[in-house]
């Protein structure tokens, strides 16, 4: 009896942790209903992301999630997240030493000839809480909603969500629809750069904010006692302010002499079309979860994402899972690796961009990249309610300049009580 | 008229899928929490920041959000 307990604990812990749609429910929905009160998780994981030469960043969170016997499931969540080291400015590698001004204007900071222009004063530490109730509306739906924050030095960020699901065919297929609204707001050191202004003269002006509309169509549908896929639509609009204050363009010159740098300008909206396909298929012991991703926006983005994972089951209770990624994007419209001047003077070049309006950015993120991702996890259940993790993961990059070519160790451990 | 169009489009899904499935005692397999299409939340989390603050597409899964200075 205490094992057919502990087992729809478990059941119903997975439930309260799935995404805000296209949740199947279906299968565990069951289990709910025979919820046993004060049940009580708690997820606690340590994240470690180290970049050769560049950013690193720890993170540990912790999460609870609370089942209440009528079928509601509270679960909130406290994360920190410490940044530190070296993030590229935008600027083009040279073969002369290039002398940058920091974000804050208060200092410079010189990168040697043949190096990816890096900032080295890179150093935040991200809060962030979430809390999120899911409860039933009726036998076959529920829906769940929530609300986000998130405060670092020079960023704020403040949202709410809500979605509903409702099953049919026998609880073998279920349709969600989800809504969130995200209000981002900036306030770097200084101020914002001025659009098209040069780094030299560092103008800079006050705060900007940025607004997020996302809307989330999901199917989850049942294929067979072995099987089950996810399908989703999601349309997302953004307004405001999009640009990295922290990102320049070289202006070059006739003969590749590099002149100035002017501070990167990005479209005030963006609109994106995402589609997701999932499938995750059980065999006799093993499970494999399979993933892909297509997107397209407005700056000319497009990207494809395939994602595999196999749980190779070694007993009853613990798994190794080998993880494997690939992700490959287009350029966005706007994206330049630098600006030439031809004959014209950088305060020109400036004076014409800001005339014509013309997005510009040298951020590699926007350009052609393609990144690949292999890792390995192994979990391992003890007691029937505590839960042992730990991963480790190379994340590469590559694209159309130095600066876009990074490697990444990705190491978390994880560890799980329910009570 | 769109919709209606809509409309046909949920019911012509809803009875393709209809077709698909299985019946509520077989669901063992299914109902195991490695079946759960979001048993690694936390992975997820952790997956979806970096993914976002390193790449120029997000969401998909869930909602591609803001959130973060990182990007």
């Amino acid at each position: 009896m205490q094992l057919d307990k502990k087992k729809r604990v478990f059941d119903l812990i997975a439930l309260a942790s799935c995404s805000l749609i296209g949740v199947t429910g279906a299968a565990s929905v069951s289990s709910a209903s025979e919820a046993s009160k004060n049940d009580w998780k708690v997820d606690t994981a340590l994240l470690y992301y180290s970049e050769d030469d560049r950013v690193t960043a720890v993170e540990p969170v912790i999460g609870v999630t609370k089942i209440f016997g009528n079928d509601k499931v509270f679960s909130s969540k406290l994360t920190v997240d410490t940044l530190t080291g070296s993030s590229h400015n935008g600027a083009a590698v040279s073969d002369k030493a290039q002398t940058f001004t920091t974000p804050s204007g208060n200092d410079t900071y010189t990168v040697a000839p043949g190096d990816v222009p890096l900032d080295d004063t890179f150093l935040d530490t991200r809060v962030a809480l979430s809390a999120q109730m899911k409860q039933p509306l009726d036998r076959l739906s529920t829906i769940t909603y929530g609300a986000n924050f998130s405060t670092e030095y020079d960023y704020r960020s403040i949202g709410i969500n809500g979605s509903y699901a409702r099953d049919f065919n026998q609880r073998n297929t279920t349709l969600a629809l989800g809504l969130s609204f995200t209000k981002d707001a900036m306030d770097p050191e200084g101020g914002i750069p001025v659009l098209y202004s040069l780094m030299e003269n560092q103008e800079k002006e006050g705060t900007d904010t940025r607004t997020i509309v996302d809307a989330l169509f999901g199917i989850t549908q049942v294929i067979d006692r072995n099987t089950i896929m996810q399908f989703n639509y999601g349309i997302g609009s953004s307004s405001g302010y999009h640009n990295d204050p922290f990102k320049v363009v070289t202006i070059v010159d006739e003969v590749n002499d590099d002149l100035a740098y002017m501070y990167e300008s990005r479209p005030e909206s963006r609109v994106k079309h995402s589609f997701y396909w999932r499938t995750k298929h059980h065999f006799d012991k093993d499970m494999v979860d399979f993933s892909l991703r297509l997107m397209t926006d407005d700056w000319g983005v497009t990207s494809e994402t395939l994602d595999v994972r196999y749980r190779w089951s070694l007993s009853e209770n613990s798994y190794l899972e080998p993880h494997i990624r690939y992700y490959t994007q287009s350029e966005a419209d706007f994206y330049v690796d630098k600006i030439n001047s031809g004959s014209s003077t950088t305060e020109q070049v400036s004076a014409s961009y800001k005339a014509q309006g013309e997005d510009f950015s040298a951020d590699y993120r926007l350009g052609n990249l393609d990144t690949t991702t292999v890792g390995l996890k192994w979990g391992a259940r003890i007691a029937g309610t505590q839960e042992f993790s730990a991963r480790i993961e190379l994340y590469q990059q590559s694209g159309d300049t130095e600066a876009a070519d990074l490697d990444a160790l990705i190491t978390q451990i994880g560890y799980t009580f329910n009570f | 008229m769109r919709y209606r169009w809509v409309a046909v489009l949920v019911v012509l899904a809803l009875s393709g899928c209809s077709n698909l499935g299985v019946k509520p005692w077989e669901r063992n397999i299914l109902a195991k929490p490695s079946m759960m299409l979001e048993e690694n939340a936390m992975d997820s989390a952790f997956d979806d920041h970096i993914y976002f603050s390193k790449e120029a597409s997000s969401g998909g899964r869930g909602f591609s959000g803001g959130g973060c200075g990182c990007n």
